[in-house]
């Protein structure tokens, strides 16, 4: 029996296909910024598949925010060190 | 092609396709999904959940309470297509049968034998549209057209629908 | 009076009056024996219909026993069936057939299982297994026994005599001339011409040795149908079966879709009295050989020369069987079951596989791979999870599992004593040298334990599976995702770093754990949390895991290289894995790797790298001058569909439409080999019989696949190296 739902990678694809057009519109250097988004949501494809949340785009969301916050923590120790440093 | 107004007990609706009906359900079964209960029996194998909770996303905020009237049973031979329907309770809800022959065309079923469990799918189904209307969903199948056939001399309702007009040249941007 | 003889079960074969049992006796004779054996089949129903079922049926010339009675469905419990007993049990099927026909709308049990299933059933015995037989004067079995069973890890293998026949070459690559034949002791050849001279030799051979298995190369496909039309046109006899009462059977070849793959099947001939195995159209062999075949044999029950050939999931299914006709429960011809009702969130929580991340791409050091051992059916056995055991919509207390009833369920049943002989020869594996003698055989036989094992999970939720069911399908996969989940807990409760997980692997690292005595309570600890038996693999030097080849920063489950500890090297993934690399290219990567894991640490890696240059700069240098075998250069590629149906053909779809133009026609599922060539159309059908000139090679296709292959091993050192390495190692050499 195959599975009937579509695999947690096939809905990522069709959830960044949806914003083609979306896509289309912005600045190529936004393009970039955009893609790269998807890119830090697809790490967590696996936590993604097993929340089984009914929009799986609201927890991919959530994936962009957490590798955002991530950078920003580890900008943020990096400040403080460079800080140290040069005190 | 608007069911809706025609989903009345009693009813069988069949609908046909050469092509994917998947969105055409998946609409379907958001709108009835806001106001009541409805089953699902997939023998396709094909069930857009997803699609299904995107489309009742655009029309209700309350997704969960709409999502939990929707049910789903699925079939994945013909023989399990036919326990479906014969242990599927009637009910004062539509029922919804997707791609009901998939799995009816699978080589290895006789055609004899496709014929005889139709013959009691038919039962089953005029049982459940006594409570409730029951809209089916097929693609016809050259080999097999008896099926398509003998289906539709039973409907109340037939929507055809055809192949998405190609677009062959772009608009004129004027 | 009755007289008792010795020896080992070789084959069970339907008579016209029973059963024929063929022994390989102490006495080192083969003995045909005679066994009655009276069987049933099952029919339910309303019971007007099994009235008129029952006086149809006392007309039929088969004269069957009829009788009323309860008998055990795996779901509905204790229901009334009507039994149709057949005291010669080759009538069964002839009766059954015409019964489904003019019943339709009843539902049968009992109806299409193998004989030799029934067989190890009833008396408990199996092929191969050592048996204590009696026999009354007139030489009928009265009584059989084993004195073993198939679950012991040593069980000796009877004196078999195997006659080997080999043409010397792929009859489908180019006409044989002669035959290589293998007897006990010596190998030589026979010239397939002059045809009576050839006949009468091979016919001698048969005679003098008598073999038990007839082990050939495309003896199903080619030879066998050859013999057979040789014996015909020259008028002699070769005597191919041992038992002279029974025809040689063939069946047609088939191509089937299973497990997401297209698979071919070549048609196939089975003899009688003895086996035949046809090494090329025998499933797994290259992995697992004869000694994995006889460990089919014995715990399937399915007669050895069936058990080579059988398709995923009969083998499984057969174990399925034998249990339920132990148990006395009955087993349906077609499945019924049908799926509970869910909601559509039930749904999106359900139709989920095991859990696949995102490995942290890069070189990482010192990293443990943990495995849970053959986890889907160790989650089967442990849960108690059967398509009968699984209670819908019930969870188990203070978690979202599914709950299963208590009373050990038919799948756990059959599990249990297979997992208990895989787990038992993995231990004995994990501290035996590679030199003793039983290291091969052991090998052998737990790659056919996992073969089974593998297949049993998918085989829960094929739909023809005659005791399968979703909900039971659906569960195995949310105990093995609660079980990764527990696992990574743990592992990061300890302090461990968990790089990758992927469905019943963790990939672990932590600073100064770096021995097996160190990863000791973690592996107690998951197996407390989880109650699954959990090992560990090994320990890394070093491990690599790869991005996708089309974007850098996508990690990629299982694709992966490593070093372990002993030196071993470890991929998956990666182009030396797959069976379309041409030889040339994975030896190339195979001795690439070979030489990194030479390389005490990682710091040591890039003292190593001029070597790899100069074993690159060689082989290319080969490639321009055509020193390369051309057998190294070919391309296998398995057809996905019929040749007409590839809208832009592919390299594979041309080389088998050159096939179809000289008359050799392939089919979906089966593999064509070709070589790239220069010009139009690039490519060359390796089975054109004509010699390829190798001045024609498309060496510049060669290179890039080279370069793509040695990219894969090579880019995660880059950045050892202050000055990009690779461009210099691949595209720079000799250009």
């Amino acid at each position: 029996m195959g599975r009937t739902l579509p695999s947690i990678t096939q809905e990522f694809l069709q959830e960044e296909a949806s914003f083609a057009r979306f896509r289309r519109a912005l600045r190529r250097s936004d393009q970039i910024v955009l893609d790269d988004l998807f890119a830090l949501a697809r790490q967590h494809l696996a936590a993604t598949a097993y929340a089984s949340h009914a929009l799986p785009f609201e927890t991919l969301l959530l994936c962009m925010l957490l590798e955002e916050h991530k950078e920003v923590m580890k900008l943020k120790q990096h400040m403080a060190a460079s800080r140290i440093g040069n005190e | 092609m608007n069911i809706l107004p025609i989903l009345h007990t009693g009813k069988l609706i069949l609908i046909t396709s050469s092509h994917e009906t998947r969105e055409q359900i998946t609409v379907l079964t958001a709108e009835l999904a806001l106001r009541g209960a409805v089953t699902i029996l997939d023998g396709g194998n094909r069930f857009a959940a997803y699609q299904t909770i995107r489309m009742l996303r655009r029309r209700t905020h309350n997704i969960e309470e709409a999502a939990n009237r929707i049910f789903v049973r699925r079939a994945f031979t013909c023989y399990q297509m036919l326990t479906l329907l014969e242990n599927s309770p009637s009910l004062q809800q539509p029922y919804i049968i997707m791609d009901m022959f998939a799995t009816f065309y699978d080589e290895n079923v006789q055609l004899k034998e496709a014929d005889r469990l139709l013959d009691r799918c038919l039962v089953q189904l005029d049982r459940l549209r006594l409570t409730g209307p029951v809209v089916i969903t097929m693609k016809p199948h050259p080999d097999r057209v008896f099926l398509f056939e003998r289906l539709l001399a039973r409907a109340d309702h037939i929507f055809e629908l055809e192949i998405p007009y190609p677009v062959i040249s772009q608009m004129a941007l004027f | 009076m009755s007289n008792e003889l010795h020896g080992w079960l070789l084959d069970i074969l339907p008579n016209e009056q029973g059963l024929t049992i063929w022994i390989l006796g102490e006495d080192g004779k083969r003995h045909a024996l005679s066994h009655d054996f009276p069987i049933a089949f099952y029919a339910a129903g309303p019971a007007e219909q099994l009235r008129r079922l029952w006086k149809w049926l006392q007309q039929q010339p088969e004269n069957p026993k009829l009788s009323r009675e309860e008998r055990r469905d795996l779901f509905a419990g204790s229901i009334p069936v009507l039994a149709v007993e057949l005291t010669y049990p080759s009538d069964l099927t002839p009766l059954f057939n015409r019964t489904s026909l003019e019943f339709p709308d009843l539902i049968y049990y009992n109806a299409d299982i193998p004989i030799s299933l029934r067989y190890t059933a009833r008396y408990g015995v199996f092929p191969l297994a050592d048996c204590e037989i009696k026999i009354d004067p007139s030489g009928y079995v009265t009584d059989i026994r084993s004195t073993q069973t198939a679950w012991e890890v040593d069980l000796p293998l009877p004196p078999l005599t195997i006659l080997g026949l080999e043409p010397e070459c792929d009859p489908f690559h180019a006409a044989p001339t002669k035959v290589f034949i293998q007897t006990p002791k010596a190998r030589f050849s026979l010239d397939l011409e002059p045809a009576r001279a050839f006949m009468i030799g091979l016919r001698a051979i048969f005679i003098r040795h008598d073999p038990d298995l007839l082990l050939t190369a495309w003896g199903d496909t080619w030879l066998l149908p050859k013999l057979l039309q040789m014996s015909k046109e020259t008028g002699i006899d070769l005597p191919l079966n041992r038992d002279p009462d029974q025809s040689i059977k063939h069946r047609e070849a088939r191509t089937y879709y299973a497990y997401g793959q297209v698979i071919h099947r070549g048609k196939q001939v089975l003899l009688a009295g003895r086996w035949h195995i046809d090494i090329h159209n025998a499933v797994m062999y290259h992995d697992y050989g004869l000694e994995g075949v006889w460990e089919l044999a014995r715990v399937t029950g399915l007669p050895v020369q069936t058990v080579a050939r059988v398709s995923p999931g009969t083998g499984i299914s057969s174990m399925q069987i034998v249990t339920a006709l132990k148990e006395g429960v009955l087993v349906p011809w077609h499945k019924q079951q049908a799926e509970h009702t869910k909601s559509i969130m039930d749904l999106i929580h359900a139709d989920m596989g095991g859990l696949v991340f995102q490995p942290t791409i890069g070189l990482h050091k010192d990293v443990a791979e943990i495995d849970f051992i053959s986890m889907y059916p160790s989650v089967m056995a442990r849960f108690n999870i059967s398509p009968e055991t699984i209670l819908p919509g019930i969870r188990e207390q203070n978690t979202d599992l599914p709950a299963t009833s208590t009373e050990q369920g038919l799948i756990p049943k059959t599990l249990e004593p297979l997992l208990k002989k895989r787990i038992a020869i993995k231990m004995q594996l994990l501290t035996m040298s590679k030199w003793d003698m039983r290291y091969k055989s052991y090998k052998a036989r737990s790659a056919a334990h996992k073969w089974l094992l593998v297949t049993c999970f998918g085989y829960l939720g094929y739909k023809n599976a005659r005791f399968g069911k979703i909900e039971a399908h659906e569960a195995v996969t949310a105990y093995g995702r609660e079980a990764l989940l527990r696992a990574k807990e743990a592992a990061e409760d300890m302090g461990f770093t968990v790089l990758h997980m992927y469905v019943d692997g963790l990939w672990v690292q932590k600073k100064g754990s770096n021995k097996v005595q160190d990863l000791q309570p973690l592996l107690d600890e998951i197996l407390n949390r989880t109650g699954l038996p959990i090992a560990l693999d090994g320990i890394y030097r070093w491990i690599s895991f790869l991005p996708s080849r089309l974007n850098k920063n996508v990690p990629v489950a299982n694709r992966y290289f490593g070093v372990f500890q002993s030196g071993e090297v470890k991929c998956r993934g990666i182009e030396l894995r797959r069976h379309d690399t041409p030889k040339f290219i994975s030896e190339i990567q195979n001795e690439v790797l070979e030489i990194l894991a030479r390389s005490p640490d990682v710091e040591h890696i890039f003292e190593y790298l001029p070597k790899i240059q100069s074993l690159i700069d060689g082989k290319l240098y080969d490639l321009r001058h055509q020193r390369i075998p051309l057998e190294k250069l070919i391309v296998r590629q398995t057809l996905s569909r019929p040749i007409n149906e590839y809208r832009v053909p592919s390299p594979a779809a041309t080389a088998a439409k050159q096939l179809e133009e000289v008359g050799k026609f392939l089919r979906p599922g089966q593999t064509v080999r070709f070589i790239y060539i220069l010009g139009v159309p690039g490519v060359y059908a390796w089975d054109l019989e004509q010699t390829l000139d190798p001045k024609t090679i498309d060496v510049n296709i060669y290179k890039k696949l080279l370069d793509r292959a040695m990219e894969t091993v090579l880019q995660p050192f880059v950045s050892i190296q202050a000055q990009p390495f690779l461009p210099l190692l691949v595209s720079g050499a000799g250009d």
